[in-house]
């Protein structure tokens, strides 16, 4: 576990002292809630269904970046050199899985039971990717030859996952033996020698013109609500926007960028549907200006 | 009328206060919030009993979580009218103590997450549970668990948390 999870476990767990003490089930003679609750199904079905995600474009560098997040870009090379298990207490260890087309998926859990992130390697074609970390920019690529997956993770010790297929695309201008994208997430064969064109990806994009995007998906804000749950102006959100939504983004097929949220911003008349959006990632439409590089938000929702 | 349980008050007598704390988490620190949770958790469980159930205290767990989800959006529609309730503990959340500050701001902070996102960063870092059995209680992929948990640091890292969480990704 490194420091930020520490630290976030520290504070749910004070935190979690704060909760009011349970008195029991006040259940008892009362009507059923008048909300329905989704129960799993007995045994062990799912009920609850996941509101429609926008894919797997945003999940896969996410991943690749809390690799390095856990275990930092020195572990991962260990990994890469070491290939099986870090004996790190008794969790169980890294092992490379072979697939099918000459593609293996490493996985592992460094520190073993829920506490600790799988690690997540990408092999292709005899060599291991590692995730490049927030990338900003989503290049167009061409499909590679199937073969691609994602490691499954073997941290509870019952039967091993099997690796979940990716489809793999080429980057522009970058060889595969150097770098692969996996539905818009981007994987480098060496993380000390990443190619320049994917540095390039993980600059910002800013602003340089106003513009009228017809649909923008939050992703997340930077704010801190007041007790009533609002977020109040100014705070930032990170968004994510594609091509041929009204915002001049070249030859690539989304951008992330960070909306600036002002007092003079137009909000949605109900207060809380920014923060819906946000939460269901519901695509909104939205105005922006520039102040500086900076996208600020004339009118959203 | 619910018909008394013995299996099911076993779990409240033993697991309740523990649920309560999740769903005081997964709430933001909205004690009324997180009762009235689950508590519905229990009378529903009271309603359907617990027969096949080999694991009730996960069972309860993932009921606890699906409600949650399926009424974050009404959740946060009424939170304006909740949060000016009295809090039963006396506390006034706006206006910690020095001695509450430092670990209060991870409720706020909890707000800024999606539905998905909070649920995982509770589950894996509070509750403790394998990444595996956290993806069967929100019906999704493995894989899916590690990207909520890494949104979620990225969000904390540029917002509520930006001074206590330093590691870059």
């Amino acid at each position: 576990m490194n420091h930020d999870e520490e630290t976030l476990r520290e504070l749910l767990h004070d935190a979690a002292t704060q909760a009011p003490t349970f008195h029991g089930i006040r259940a008892y003679g009362a009507p059923p809630p008048a909300t329905p609750i989704a129960v799993p199904p007995i045994p062990g079905g799912r009920v609850y269904a996941p509101p429609a995600r926008r894919g797997i474009r945003w999940l896969v560098p996410a991943i690749a970046a809390s690799v390095v997040a856990v275990v930092g870009a020195a572990g991962l090379a260990w990994f890469a050199s070491a290939g099986s298990g870090v004996s790190s207490g008794e969790g169980p260890s890294m092992a490379a899985t072979p697939a099918e087309g000459g593609v293996t998926a490493q996985t592992g859990d460094p520190g073993g039971g829920g506490m600790m992130s799988c690690v997540a390697a990408v092999n292709y074609r005899g060599r291991t990717y590692y995730g490049v970390g927030d990338v900003r920019r989503f290049p167009v690529g061409q499909a590679l030859p199937e073969g691609a997956s994602m490691p499954g993770c073997n941290d509870t010790g019952g039967a091993p996952e099997p690796a979940t297929p990716l489809a793999a695309q080429s980057i522009p201008d970058v060889s595969p033996d150097k770098a692969i994208m996996t539905e818009g997430s981007i994987w480098v064969a060496d993380l000390d020698a990443v190619p320049a064109e994917i540095k390039a990806l993980l600059k910002p994009f800013v602003c340089t013109k106003s513009a009228s995007v017809s649909q923008v998906t939050l992703l997340g804000s930077m704010g801190t609500p007041d007790s009533s749950g609002r977020l109040t102006p100014p705070y930032d959100m990170q968004a994510e926007v594609s091509a041929d939504q009204g915002l001049d983004i070249g030859d690539l097929a989304s951008v992330r960028i960070d909306l600036r949220m002002t007092a003079a911003s137009q909000e949605p008349s109900d207060p809380m549907a920014l923060q819906d959006a946000m939460m269901n990632q519901t695509p909104v439409p939205a105005t922006f200006t520039c102040d500086g590089d900076t996208f600020v938000v004339e009118q959203i929702g | 009328m619910n018909v008394r349980d013995p299996r099911v008050e076993a779990l409240a007598r033993e697991h309740g206060q523990n649920l309560l704390r999740v769903a005081y988490l997964l709430t933001g620190g909205r004690a009324l919030d997180a009762e009235d949770l689950v508590q519905s958790v229990f009378a529903t469980l009271l309603e359907r009993g617990l027969d096949g159930v080999d694991n009730p205290l996960a069972y309860a767990r993932r009921a606890l979580v699906n409600a949650h989800n399926s009424t974050a959006r009404r959740a946060i529609t009424e939170r304006g009218v909740v949060a000016r309730l009295p809090d039963p503990t006396g506390r006034i959340a706006d206006r910690p103590t020095d001695a509450v500050e430092h670990r209060m701001v991870i409720l706020p902070a909890l707000d800024t997450l999606s539905a998905d996102e909070r649920a995982v960063i509770v589950l894996r870092y509070y509750a403790d549970l394998p990444d595996a059995e956290i993806a069967e209680m929100l019906g999704c992929a493995r894989a899916t668990i590690r990207s909520h948990a890494h949104r979620a640091f990225a969000t904390l890292r540029r917002g509520a948390l930006a001074h206590l969480l330093k590691e870059d990704t």
